[in-house]
């Protein structure tokens, strides 16, 4: 039996119902649960699921629905004073139990040297809240996504007159002062500093760095589309005058998918100019590497990116990416695809990192591969079966509609590698698991558990290579990560560009090419 | 205010959103004030776009 019960003027954040909402679902005789706001997007989704009765379409935005559909009358009573008990903890205080201010002018007089706001609001509420923080003289962090791009223009020429900064929107990942905000990994303060239109290009970076013994001044998230003509780098080019000016910043990494030319020469010229040595890596530029000079080098991977930031930091020159193929990763490659069938020699990526899929994209591309980037729908496995390898970004909203980020929420990809079974065209799998703040306590574990429910010999015929995006500090811990992934047969790689070269070279049966040049030390 | 000021002192945060966000910084070390957040006028998509209309005003007038 299925029952919606609506609770007016009622609100909850995304994380807490979905914790909620799983909660349930796990409750012996709940059958399907789900407690969500009453937008007209979730009524939708609640629609599909078919979880929503006539109650449940009369609620508004500002009203909790929850619906759980149950055995019998017992369980549905049992479930609702679960629901109540916990929204009761959640209610007006925070995790410590304290009173909640309700509005930003009562938070700014308990804290009035607060000097950032962190704003997690869904997108429609975005712009008015960034606004009062910006007003009050708060730089903020925009997490938010779905926000219109007149929106983040008004928000950043606004910021731009006030002498404060807008981070984002969709910033997923900002390390201010050491303060990690949104996705961050822990790692140690230094002297670079990392200005990026991407969250997990930032991380990606950062851990590289924190491997290597390197510590960030500041990693700097502007949003990925600030960009974008429309936005102009507005907060780009702000981040890099404050970091040129900063004197606990030596170098200055800038991440960035490829903008139009205009945009990137402004970005490289500003650095060129500045007194400070620079690593930009545009993925996908039309600024070609030789056009890096002895003080701003132009990366092509974000490996790169780190390795040349090292370079320049410590004096060395003509630093040659330490992951660029070798005769080892051809031997890997090798042994590896000893176990593929010949006729499923496709990779099948599943990613959660919006640079890190784009990456992954474009390098496959440069080793003159096939790449389809599209599922129409979301649908896994696809039918017919795409040309090319098949790279998916589980990110995108078509599969994070009523779930959580990726990053935290496995769901998605441990579904999809299980339906692996179904489709028998895909023998490389490829992954990049996400560690630290914020992220999944224990990837891992759920990456290996969807591999052990593969038939035996499915699994045996499955390549997996993984990258880790992460630290020894991390709370998830890198090298416990790593080895359990080792020891449930995936191939773990030091870095996302080194895992794509990997599986590419395991799809050419250990015979590749690598057509990106390895230095990268060019001076003009 | 120069936006190079923000990497001096340490930083106290008020968070706008998801409670889990502001777990994390206290769990960091970090003084955070959390926001008991909802959905202004209740939601209502007209009303929203008037206080927006506001704001930019106020924000237009603050120059």
């Amino acid at each position: 039996m299925l029952r919606n019960v609506i609770r007016r003027d009622s609100y909850y954040d995304s994380v807490v119902l979905m914790d909620l909402s799983q909660r349930l679902t796990k409750l012996p005789g709940v059958s399907l649960a789900a407690v969500m706001m009453g937008t007209e997007v979730n009524k939708e989704i609640l629609t599909e699921a078919g979880l929503l009765e006539a109650s449940g379409k009369e609620a508004g935005p500002n009203d909790l629905i929850v619906s759980i559909r149950a055995e019998g009358e017992n369980v549905l009573t049992m479930a609702l004073g679960v629901v109540e008990e916990l929204l009761v903890q959640r209610r007006a205080v925070g995790h410590r139990g304290e009173r909640r201010p309700r509005t930003l002018e009562a938070a700014l007089r308990e804290r009035p040297d607060a000097r950032i706001a962190l704003i997690s609001v869904p997108g429609e509420y975005a712009y008015l809240e960034s606004m009062k923080a910006l007003r009050r003289g708060l730089h903020v962090v925009l997490f938010s996504d779905r926000v219109p791009f007149e929106a983040e223009l008004a928000l950043k020429q606004y910021a731009l007159r006030r002498g404060l900064f807008v981070f984002g929107p969709e910033c997923g990942t900002c390390i201010i002062n050491g303060v990690p905000f949104a996705f961050a990994n822990r790692v140690p303060r230094g002297r670079i500093g990392i200005i990026g239109a991407s969250g997990t290009g930032i991380q990606e970076v950062s851990c590289l760095l924190a491997t290597a013994g390197e510590g960030i001044s500041q990693a700097l998230g502007v949003g990925g589309r600030d960009l974008h003509p429309t936005i102009g780098g507005l907060m780009m080019q702000q981040a890099i005058r404050a970091l040129q000016e900063d004197p606990e910043t030596a170098v200055i990494i800038v991440l960035a998918k490829a903008s139009s030319p205009e945009i990137e020469r402004i970005v490289f010229d500003l650095l060129a100019s500045g007194p400070k040595s620079a690593v930009v890596n545009f993925l996908g530029s039309t600024i070609p590497r030789a056009q890096g000079t002895n003080r701003v080098r132009v990366a092509q991977t974000l490996d790169e990116a780190a390795v040349a930031a090292l370079g320049l930091l410590r004096g060395a020159r003509g630093d040659a990416p330490p992951f660029a193929i070798s005769q080892q990763l051809l031997s890997l490659a090798r042994a590896l695809s000893a176990r593929l069938d010949p006729s499923a020699r496709r990779i099948v990526a599943l990613y959660s990192g919006g640079s890190l899929v784009a990456e992954a994209a474009w390098l496959l591309r440069q080793f003159g591969e096939q790449v389809t980037t599209d599922l129409l729908r979301g649908i896994f496995p696809p039918s017919p079966t795409p040309p090319g390898h098949l790279i998916i970004d589980v990110g995108e909203a078509v599969y994070t509609v009523g779930r959580g980020h990726p990053i935290l929420d496995y769901r998605i990809r441990t579904d999809f590698i299980r339906r692996l079974n179904e489709w028998r065209d895909g023998g490389i799998l490829l992954l990049d698991l996400i560690l630290g703040l914020g992220a999944h306590p224990d990837p891992a574990s759920e990456i290996i558990g969807a591999l052990n429910d593969l038939p035996k010999e499915r699994r045996e015929s499955l390549v997996v290579v993984a990258s880790l995006c992460g630290t020894a500090a991390d709370p998830q811990g890198l090298e416990s990560q790593a080895a359990r992934l080792d020891a449930a047969g995936v191939t773990v790689m030091p870095s996302n560009a080194q895992a794509i070269r990997l599986a590419y070279l395991v799809s050419r049966g250990g015979n590749g090419i690598d057509p990106v040049p390895r230095s990268v030390h060019e001076s003009s | 205010m120069s936006p190079h000021d923000l990497f001096t002192g340490a930083l106290t945060v008020i968070n706008v959103g998801l409670e889990a966000f502001a777990e994390t910084l206290d769990r960091e070390g970090v003084a955070v004030v959390s926001l008991d957040w909802h959905p202004p006028a209740g939601g209502n998509p007209e009303m929203i776009r008037l206080l927006e209309r506001v704001q930019e005003l106020e924000s237009d007038g603050a120059d």
